[in-house]
């Protein structure tokens, strides 16, 4: 939605989010911070605090969907899906980092 | 947003339990689970393992307080984001926003307006502590079998000693008392002395100073009085320091007391009262058969029925009837609960107007749904952008009805802006009788429950016209309204509800149209009846002389023949004349009567006639018209032969056919009164109801039947209320401290006694014309919108050789056909409303054929120019222009 356009950091972590879990079936919290570590070869370290209450708003916002699950070690936890919505966010936020990236990089190869 | 969002997190922390709370709790256990297995899994100890998570993973207690803070942002956030969108729509869309506000705030204004009536004739409880254990015990004429009022003094206190039902029995007497002193002018003051327990009995506590209490009431205590809010404010000029003070009432010093507070009524089914002192009994007073007669109130016990109480006082009534046939016979008691009293009066004519405004409010609604809907559609391609764009159903329909939300809001408070200043104007033109009698009336205003009631009235209307369009619009189709052009979406779910909503438009209308019509029939009818006298150039007013000035007959005498001289020679006035009671004054007289010559009547049968005595002049001045003998003059003094003049209805009563003249008569109970002869017959004239049968009058000369209080009627050659002020000067000249009161023209007697008829009729015209205004716009719009939709089809038709007039048949055919459908409810819903009204008409029946057949004739006529008009667009559509649009 647009009002999140201008906040480019909790932009790039709703990216990262919608990103691991497009490419992924139902995961938890734990496993998502996980994904992206691992993706980023520990480069970005996903904050536990800024973590959830994105999961929180973006659940909210209907891009993700939330159900109750157990782990492979017989945990409870929330697994959260990408919904319809959520993907068509997921190719805005996209296009938009690549025109961000795009113009990042033409400024600092011309200015 | 932080500023919205702390204290809402300290209302979220009270109710921390909530789902999401312990939702959010568990997963963060489980994160925090999953962080200890992981180093587990790398080799640490189980200690060392749960103490780096813990290290890693920070304090949970923010993350899920920075999580919760996330959604109530994001709500916070949407509801802005509704309502700043809605303002845009609505100010894009000028025409519909005003058209919409404007029919709510007469919609909501008018039930606004009706409630806080209703809150305060109706619902409102007396201001006193558990006002339902309050009642009167008033005097009852077992042998009529007729409300008396008042009730002896020694039986009230015989049922005070006596009763059980009773934690206290207050008794007290009414008393028009001369308020002297000052530089002001002299004022008749509605007085009540009161039995010392009155006002711990009500429960009713003064605003300054004290009420009266047990000891005020002993002989020798010094005079107490509590003056009323009123007064207080009007004579004493709102000062607290008027407690302690002295004033003047006939003649003696009363020291004031204390002032009650403005909500403060007393017990009523006549004057409010505005002073009130102590009831000093003596023994003679009290004693059995003295003539002071009192109202009694009483407070029930807390266990005691209203039908025990009564029980018990009928026996003690029975038993002083039989222990003192003298003073007793026929002298029972009734306890009626006191808020009982004005409930009774006012409800039918308050009823219909209660529905009528509740159906104005919904013909607003109707309309405005009706719009709703059509914008709802031809919003469709943007609703469906919104969908497509993300929104969910449940966002789309919280949208709209954000939308129906500010309108309404919008709609009331305009509304009770307008109901503000019209219940202003109403209390400031209220007449004496109303505001000297109604509890309350004062109170009559936009108040809290007022408030309470209009934002009852924006959530229900929101429902109303809101719920439908936002429910269908969350239906929406998708795919349907992106492929549809700009022209929106209709589907045959969307007609039926127009359909419907045109049929009950017609129909509320036309139930609004014949309740208005009737009533304008009957008050035509009223200002049609001959009330017997002149009422156009006359002043009148009321004067009662104190006994402690005009002590005697012959001083009564010795005024009234002053006061007739110098009114006489006033420049302007042709005639006067004083009687004791003028027609519609509120207040009257009876007496028994019987006639020399025939047959006694059977003991408490005997015919009872208007009681009335006049001075010379009086029918001349009134214009009544004398149709034998002679009228009262100067040969009826009170030591020549005794004389009456008698009215055409009592000569038809009493006579028939048989000629009155020299005819003798005798007025009250028993042989010990004289025989007057009859010397006179005057017009019948109406008394205190325009539509009553014309009473029965005994009229005698002043001279012979002197009393203290009269009443002046002076026929003017000019606006008689120019020459009011000469008048009253002139009664000045004859005795300064007399106070003149009831100074009205004859035609605001008469307007008054019209007044609830006026106003009923008054507010259901206009009404009843908002109502046809409503329906027409309702029918115009819908039809109308109806056309704009089929232009591509009437193409069609028009491409395949339909002719314009087959267009329009078609479309009058299918409107007509709802108007009917309209009609054929509303007459049946009419004759329910009807019923209701059947007490309060004049002159006309309910089913009256006439009003009928003008309502509908009305409401056909406007009905078919409202469709014909769009209609006429349908016949000239252009075919090729239509399906080139296509």
């Amino acid at each position: 939605m647009p009002k999140h356009a201008n906040d480019r950091l909790q932009g790039t972590l709703d990216l990262l989010i919608l990103n691991v879990l497009a490419r992924s079936g139902a995961q938890h919290g734990y496993a998502i911070a996980q994904r992206i570590h691992r993706a980023t070869d520990d480069s970005l370290r996903i904050e536990e605090g800024s973590l959830y209450p994105a999961l929180q708003r973006m659940t909210h916002e209907k891009w993700l969907r939330a159900e109750w699950g157990t782990t492979d070690t017989g945990r409870k936890a929330r697994f959260y899906t990408i919904t319809p919505v959520g993907r068509r966010q997921l190719e805005a936020e996209e296009r938009r980092w690549l025109e961000l990236t795009e113009a990042v990089g033409r400024a600092l190869r011309f200015a | 947003m932080k500023a919205i969002v702390s204290p809402l997190r300290r209302l979220w922390n009270v109710v921390r339990r909530s789902r999401i709370d312990d939702e959010l709790r568990q997963e963060l256990d489980t994160h925090l689970a999953l962080i200890e297995e992981e180093g587990r899994r790398a080799g640490l100890t189980a200690e060392h393992a749960r103490q780096s998570a813990q290290t890693r993973f920070g304090n949970p207690l923010a993350y899920r307080e920075r999580a919760l803070d996330a959604v109530i942002a994001t709500w916070f956030e949407d509801a802005r984001q509704d309502v700043r969108f809605a303002i845009r729509q609505l100010r894009k869309a000028p025409g519909f926003t005003v058209i919409a506000v404007t029919g709510l705030a007469l919609g909501i204004g008018v039930n606004a307006a009706i409630f806080s009536l209703l809150n305060v004739l109706v619902l409102r409880p007396l201001g006193y502590q558990d006002p339902d254990r309050v009642a009167f015990v008033l005097g009852w004429n077992e042998t009529t079998q007729e409300m008396r009022f008042n009730l002896p003094l020694a039986d009230v206190d015989d049922i005070r000693a006596q009763a059980t039902s009773f934690d206290g029995v207050a008794a007290y007497a009414y008393w028009d008392a001369n308020l002297s002193g000052g530089t002001e002018r002299p004022e008749r003051l509605q007085a009540y002395r009161v039995g010392a327990s009155t006002f711990d009995l009500l429960g009713a506590r003064p605003l300054y100073g004290r009420t009266l209490e047990p000891g005020d009431g002993a002989p020798d205590a010094p005079d107490a009085a509590v003056l009323s809010y009123q007064l207080w404010q009007r004579r004493f000029g709102a000062d607290p320091a008027v407690v302690g003070s002295a004033i003047r009432l006939d003649e003696r010093t009363y020291s004031v007391v204390g002032v009650m507070p403005r909500t403060f009524e007393f017990p009523v089914f006549n004057y409010k009262g505005e002073v009130w002192t102590a009831l000093k009994t003596t023994p003679g007073t009290a004693a059995r058969g003295s003539p002071l007669w009192v109202v009694a109130v009483a407070r029930l016990k807390d266990d005691v029925s209203y039908e025990r109480a009564q029980a018990e006082v009928r026996a003690i009534m029975d038993r002083l009837a039989a222990d003192y046939p003298d003073t007793n016979r026929g002298v029972g008691a009734r306890v009626i609960e006191m808020s009982r009293l004005n409930t009774d009066i006012v409800t039918p004519a308050l009823i219909v107007l209660a529905v009528s405004v509740a159906l104005i409010l919904f013909l607003v609604c109707a309309n405005i749904a009706n719009l709703l809907l059509a914008r709802a559609t031809t919003r469709g391609r943007e609703l469906a952008v919104r969908a497509a764009l993300g929104a969910g159903r449940a966002r789309i329909v919280r949208q709209l009805l954000t939308e129906s939300l500010l309108l309404a809001f919008m709609g009331a408070a305009a509304g009770l802006v307008a109901a503000f200043w019209a219940l202003r104007a109403l209390r400031a033109n209220l007449p004496d009788l109303v505001r000297t009698t109604v509890p309350h009336v004062f109170d009559l205003g936009v108040d809290g429950s007022t408030l309470a009631f209009t934002i009852g009235l924006v959530v229900l209307c929101t429902v109303l016209f809101g719920m439908a369009p936002a429910l269908r619009a969350g239906r929406l189709d998708l795919n349907d309204s992106l492929k549809q052009g700009s022209r929106g979406t209709g589907g045959p779910g969307h007609h039926r509800l127009r359909a419907a909503l045109i049929v009950a438009e017609v129909a509320v209308s036309l139930v609004m149209l014949v309740a208005a019509g009737l009533l304008v029939r009957s008050f035509a009818q009223l200002q049609q009846v001959d009330l017997g006298f002149a009422t156009g150039q006359v002043a009148t007013m009321t004067i009662s002389l104190p006994d402690y000035r005009y002590p005697d007959a012959a001083s009564y005498r010795r005024y009234v023949d002053e006061a007739l001289a110098g009114v006489r020679q006033v420049p302007g006035v042709r005639s006067a004349g004083f009687v004791n009671v003028l027609p519609f004054s509120g207040y009257n007289g009876d007496t028994r009567y019987a006639i020399d010559g025939e047959p006694p009547p059977a003991p408490g049968q005997e015919p009872s006639a208007d009681y009335r005595v006049a001075t010379p002049g009086y029918f001349t001045a009134l214009e009544i018209p004398l149709h034998a003998g002679r009228a009262f003059d100067s040969r009826d003094r009170s030591t020549t032969a005794l004389v009456a003049i008698v009215n055409r209805a009592l000569v038809r009563r009493a006579f028939g056919d048989r000629n009155p003249l020299g005819r003798r008569i005798r007025l009250g109970l028993g042989d010990g009164a004289p025989w007057r002869t009859i010397i006179g017959v005057v017009g019948d004239v109406g008394h205190s109801e325009i539509d009553e049968r014309r009473a029965p009058e005994i009229f005698l000369p002043f001279e012979q039947a002197p009393q203290s209080m009269m009443m002046l009627a002076a026929s003017t050659t000019g606006d008689p209320e120019a020459l009011t002020p000469s008048i009253l000067a002139a009664l000045a000249g004859i005795d300064a401290s007399q106070p003149v009161y009831h100074v009205k023209p004859m035609s605001r007697l008469v307007k008054d006694a019209m007044l609830t008829s006026a106003f009923a009729t008054s507010m259901m015209s206009f009404l009843g014309l908002l109502a046809l205004v409503l329906a027409t716009i309702g029918i115009y719009g819908v039809v109308s919108y109806a056309v704009n939709q089929q232009v591509p089809e009437f193409g069609v038709r028009l491409a395949l050789g339909a002719s314009p007039a087959d267009l329009l048949r078609l479309v009058a055919v299918r409107s007509l056909t709802l108007i009917g459908a309209g009609v054929a409810l509303g007459l049946a819903g009419a004759a329910g409303i009807v019923r209701l009204m059947r007490g309060f008409l004049y002159g006309v029946t309910a089913s009256d054929p006439a009003t009928f057949v003008a309502a509908l004739g009305l409401l056909a006529a406007v009905a078919a120019v409202a469709c014909l008009i769009p209609a006429r667009r349908a016949m000239r559509t252009d075919p090729v222009s239509a399906l080139k649009a296509e």
